[in-house]
């Protein structure tokens, strides 16, 4: 009801919200499944353009279903909330990465701090998924989207070749849009009733699983060396119990977040279940003194598409578009794991080219081609092409065991006092520790060559 | 506050909120399972719901399901697992993820 | 449904109450805070919603939704509304109150004529271990008929419609069951489980995310001033100091401890009026020890 409107007569029923909305009957411009980053960008783009969407999200709230592995770059929500960094329900404002290598008992760590980072417009930020991806639908709904959540959608409904609308789960719940925007998630169960995703493989997901620890925010202070709102992420590599993958640890304000992300197949074929191999990481001495004495507040776990460019399903049907982790679109090359950056970059193009199609009368394939076209121009996809080889490389053996084992062996004879014996040589040292650790030179020099080419 | 013991696994999925729905949104045809040899759904599961049975089957909850997917996607033999989304606004809720 | 009889269609108001379904313990200090988005309705609260929609359907008459909440019980609300309520009102409830102060506020929205309530149909119990005692108070300030924790709730209709009945089943001592037939207008509390909500069709979940603050009426606002006071901690004795047995051996100070094989003087019987017997029970309660020298 429209504030000021006068109210219905006691005993009618409830008018047609979408008669009320809708002169045009049961169909809206467009509907977008799923709520998270991608969804709720796509949804804010469209009623910003005076569209009627419909945002469905299967959870009770955006965010409900969500989890991640820690940091959101959030520069690219710059042109959708100006100063978002000013209301967005951030933990910490991360100021110090770190990339940590374990081998054995031993561990290296590379650390960079910036507090320049802590700074507007920062660079990264950790946050509750709940809290953000709450916020974001808010956006949404503000500009005139309606949020509509427990609410599944179970199917594609088609017309010949073109997508008309979904089905949902509820009562009468068949919705007819012009164009339908999947940010289903991982499982893209749309793409995949579409066709889309042609060739599903589960070597290109892991599963994460994650703990958020309670610990008071002082001592997060005095173990990470950060104060106020600024904050730590950790990468670290060689943690995974021989299944290939890696781990991360970053600090929310009164939690510490520690978590694996574990190849399926890998993971599927070993003995070892997640829980078991993150208890063994928190073990490690490298990790313990940062969590130990902490209660765990919440378990949590999710499946990661972290083929890139290589495993993304078609992102464009007849009325269909695919966007954040539904089209594949984590970013998990070693370094750099983003993945919250690339869902609202895609969920934004795809509603931005969603308007334009309406606006011209073409809402095929082909009408909506300028999706393509946005995120080749954009980060999203030069990003992704860029480093497409990347994800194998950081998956192959060489990175997850043999060159942590390698680096931390370096590191301890380069610093490791032995008198009255002499101090070896730096050349010596390396020569014998990529003979303990299997290290091939020429496999050295294949996998540098990738990775030089790979990180472009 | 040294030393850190695991805990149990009934405490890590006790600070988890699920709303359970009335139905399973989770089905095992374990007349499949008997001949598969790999079950990566056993260790895959990071809810712990596949549990193998001493007569070579496989019994599920559907009940503390975090949603992931990685057991369709991990089990080998087709259609042995079939899963979806619970019905909305049921299954897992998370909170400081 | 129809606006024209609403005078003879009876209205079946489901009257519920929000609760933080999942607080947050501070292990260490034993305190709770309320959790972000953990609010909703227990099991009887929403069995009693579902039981209130098919008694209005049954008796082609109007389903009304009270809820006592705060302001962010709103989003939870509208989607039990959508599930097909003509109408939402919420009666302001900030925060912990007492059950009878809970109830008066309550009571002076499902008494007002615009409402003209004739059932009313609570959850047996809330989360938020409190009384459970409000649907008995709604039928004694409201002067209905009232049946509380009820199995089975069967609607009866008859003409006209203030003769409609409730049939329900609600259980005795060992097991058995009574069934019982109640007038209107009355009071009925459900168990949980008894009936499970019905989904919202889509285009009402659609309408409830629309204008969500244009559609709950909130009523009985209950100024913060009036609030009574919190309730901490538990009642408790106060603590006192006991002196450690003296002895040279571990034998001794066990005997000690145990008042064996030492006098005791012998339970004595007194007879005297109650007054007397008041002050003589204080100076034997202070005498041991158990009530400090202020007292």
């Amino acid at each position: 009801m429209i504030p000021g409107e006068s109210p219905r007569p006691e005993g009618s029923p409830r008018p047609d919200p979408l008669q009320r909305a809708d002169a045009a009957g049961s169909e809206v411009d467009a509907i977008v499944v799923g709520a998270g980053p991608a969804g709720s960008a796509a949804a804010l783009e469209l009623a910003r353009n005076g569209h009627s969407v419909v945002l469905l999200e299967r959870g009770p709230f955006p965010g409900s279903k969500n989890m991640y592995g820690g940091v959101i770059y959030g520069r690219i929500l710059d042109t959708l909330v100006p100063k978002w960094w000013e209301e967005a329900p951030i933990q910490r404002w991360v100021t110090r990465r770190q990339t940590m290598m374990l081998s054995g008992d031993q561990a290296l760590t590379i650390d960079y701090r910036s507090d320049r980072w802590g700074d507007p417009p920062y660079n990264g930020a950790t946050a509750y998924r709940p809290d953000f991806d709450q916020w974001l639908a808010d956006k949404a709904a503000e500009a005139g989207a309606r949020v509509v959540c427990s609410t599944t959608a179970t199917g594609l409904i088609h017309e010949g070749e073109q997508v008309v609308g979904v089905t949902t789960d509820r009562p009468g719940g068949e919705l007819r849009a012009k164009v339908v925007i999947a940010c289903d998630g991982a499982n893209s169960f749309l793409a995949r009733e579409a066709g889309l995703y042609e060739n599903l493989d589960p070597a290109n997901f892991t599963v994460g699983v994650k703990e958020t620890i309670a610990l008071p925010s002082e001592v997060i202070d005095a173990r990470f060396g950060v104060r106020g709102d600024h904050g730590v992420d950790i990468e670290i590599l060689g943690c995974t119990g021989g299944v290939p993958g890696g781990g991360f640890v970053y600090t929310n304000r009164d939690t510490v977040s520690v978590g694996l992300v574990l190849s399926l197949p890998e993971l599927a074929k070993g003995d070892k279940r997640p829980e078991q191999l993150l208890h063994q990481m928190k073990q490690h001495a490298g990790i313990a003194p940062l969590v130990e004495g902490g209660e765990v507040r919440e378990y949590s776990a999710h499946m990661i598409p972290e083929g890139g460019y290589e495993a993304m399903p078609e992102l464009i049907g007849n009325g269909l578009l695919v966007a954040g982790d539904a089209a594949s679109m984590c970013l998990a090359a070693g370094v750099w794991l983003e993945g919250v950056n690339f869902a609202i970059g895609s969920g934004a193009a795809a509603g931005r080219a969603t308007h334009r199609a309406i606006q011209r009368g073409d809402t095929s394939a082909e009408g909506l081609e300028g999706y393509r076209t946005r995120l080749e121009s954009s980060f999203v996809l030069s990003d992704h092409r860029k480093l497409r080889e990347i994800p194998h490389l950081v998956m192959g053996d060489l990175a997850q065991t043999r060159l942590p084992g390698m680096a931390c062996g370096v590191a301890e004879q380069f610093f490791h006092v032995d008198n009255p014996a002499p101090k070896p040589g730096l050349r010596r040292i390396i020569r014998s520790e990529m003979k303990t650790n299997g290290v091939r030179f020429r496999d050295l020099i294949r996998e540098s060559v990738k990775a030089i080419r790979g990180f472009g | 506050m040294s030393g850190y013991s695991q805990i149990s696994f009934e405490t890590r999925m006790d600070s988890v909120e699920f709303r359970v729905g009335e139905s399973a949104h989770i089905t095992v045809d374990d007349t499949l399972c008997r001949d598969c040899s790999v079950r990566g759904c056993i260790t895959a599961c990071p809810a712990n719901l596949f549990v193998p049975t001493s007569d070579g089957g496989i019994v599920f909850n559907y009940e503390q399901c975090f949603e992931c997917g990685a057991c369709s996607l991990a089990c080998n033999t087709e259609g042995a697992i079939d899963w979806s989304y619970p019905e909305g606004g049921h299954g897992v809720v998370f909170h400081k993820t | 449904m129809n606006p024209k009889d609403t005078f003879l269609s009876p209205v079946v108001a489901a009257c519920i109450k929000w609760v933080d379904l999942r607080p947050e313990l501070d292990s260490v200090q034993g305190t709770l805070a309320p959790s972000r988005r953990g609010g909703g309705f227990s099991a009887a609260d929403l069995s009693a919603a579902e039981t209130a929609l098919s008694i209005a359907e049954a008796w082609s008459g109007t389903a009304v939704l009270v809820c006592a909440g705060p302001a962010n019980a709103d989003r939870s609300l509208l989607e039990v509304a959508a599930s097909g309520f003509s109408r939402t009102v919420r009666v302001d409830i900030p925060g912990q109150l007492e059950t009878a102060t809970v109830a008066e506020l309550l009571v002076r929205t499902l008494g007002q004529t615009d409402l003209d309530v004739d059932l009313v149909v609570c959850g047996d119990m809330s989360y938020d271990r409190s009384s459970g005692a409000v649907p008995a108070m709604l039928a004694h300030h409201l002067d209905f008929c009232q049946a509380l924790g009820l199995l089975s709730v069967e609607p009866v209709s008859a003409e006209p419609a203030d003769d409609h009945t409730i049939v329900a089943i609600r259980r005795l001592d060992g097991a058995r069951r009574e069934r019982i037939r109640i007038p209107i207008p009355a009071v009925i509390s459900v168990e949980g489980g008894i009936a499970t909500l019905r989904r919202a069709a889509l285009d009402a979940s659609m309408g409830e995310s629309a204008h969500t603050d244009a559609e709950v009426e909130v009523r009985g606002g209950h100024s913060h001033g009036e609030s009574d006071p919190p309730r901490t901690t538990p009642w408790r004795p106060r603590a006192r100091t006991l002196a450690g047995p003296g002895g040279e051996s571990a034998f001794d100070r066990i005997l000690e401890l145990t008042g064996s094989l030492s006098d005791t003087s012998p339970p004595r019987t007194v007879k005297a009026d109650p007054s007397e017997a008041a002050r003589m029970i204080m100076d034997s309660l202070a005498e041991w020890g158990y009530l400090g020298s202020d007292d």
